[in-house]
């Protein structure tokens, strides 16, 4: 699974290629918006968190920040 | 009981200064007579009094502004109205002096203003953006363009002290693509 971090470096990457004209922009599109909708899950996990911290001080486990741990 | 030598009135000790002969109410009328005749002379003797002291005249106002505060307010009051330039000037030297303290206690009232009055805020600062569409628009333009980490945390919903590092990263580099996206479909 990748973390955040390797995301971010594909979209780094993505993002040379397409101002290179080094790749279709239908194409990245699409990459762009698998992202955008894995940013809402992240998103939504956060909430999650943000909200259960804020009711009663619960700290839940965030897999993809906790295999970041683990890989520093 | 003692007799004054000025007005020759029988008075009780209280109302003598130490061995003095004369009333503390006769001392005062000539003092103030004297005052009123001499005032460059008492100036300059108070001045050369105040330098030779500072401990003792810091002590002396300390006590008196804590003994009548309600006095002093008013006293303050009334002078920094006569005085509007010269205050000026006063709170412009301390806040260059001070500016981190000035900042820390200017945020702090302004978030107890904003919690204690979300109606009067919001309606000032709506008024403030319709008479400023210009400034209000290239403000917001500056804000987009610096992709800062508050302005990537704001795009998540969230205040940037509860979005991890990594996220508001991987937020930004979307953003990037996704503005370039729109650029080049133009």
């Amino acid at each position: 699974m990748k973390t955040l971090n390797d995301v971010k470096e594909d979209m780094s990457a993505l993002y040379e290629a397409v101002k290179n004209g080094e790749i279709d922009l239908k194409a990245a599109g699409e990459l762009a918006n698998i992202t955008g909708k894995y940013l809402k899950a992240e998103q939504l996990i956060l909430a999650r968190e943000v909200f259960l911290n804020e009711a009663n001080g619960a700290r839940i486990q965030r897999p993809l920040l906790r295999q970041e741990a683990d890989a520093h | 009981m003692k007799t004054c030598k000025k007005c020759g009135e029988s008075k009780g000790l209280d109302a003598f200064s130490g061995a003095r002969s004369e009333c503390k109410a006769c001392v005062a009328k000539y003092d103030a007579k004297y005052y009123a005749e001499n005032p460059e002379k008492e100036r300059a003797r108070k001045a050369k009094y105040y330098a030779e002291n500072p401990e003792k005249e810091r002590a002396r106002k300390a006590k008196y502004y804590a003994e009548n505060p309600e006095k002093e307010r008013a006293r303050k009051a009334k002078w920094r109205a006569e005085n509007p330039e010269k205050e000026r000037a006063i709170q412009a030297k301390y806040r260059a002096e001070n500016l981190e303290k000035v900042r820390a206690r200017d945020a702090k009232y302004y978030a107890k203003y904003r919690a204690e009055n979300p109606e009067k805020v919001r309606a000032r600062d709506a008024k403030y953006r319709a008479e400023n569409v210009e400034k209000e628009r290239a403000n917001y333009a500056k804000y987009y363009a610096s992709m800062t980490d508050g302005y990537v945390a704001a795009k998540l919903g969230f205040p940037v002290k509860k979005v991890p590092p990594q996220l508001i990263e991987l937020k930004r580099e979307h953003l990037r693509l996704v503005r370039l996206l729109k650029e080049k479909t133009k």
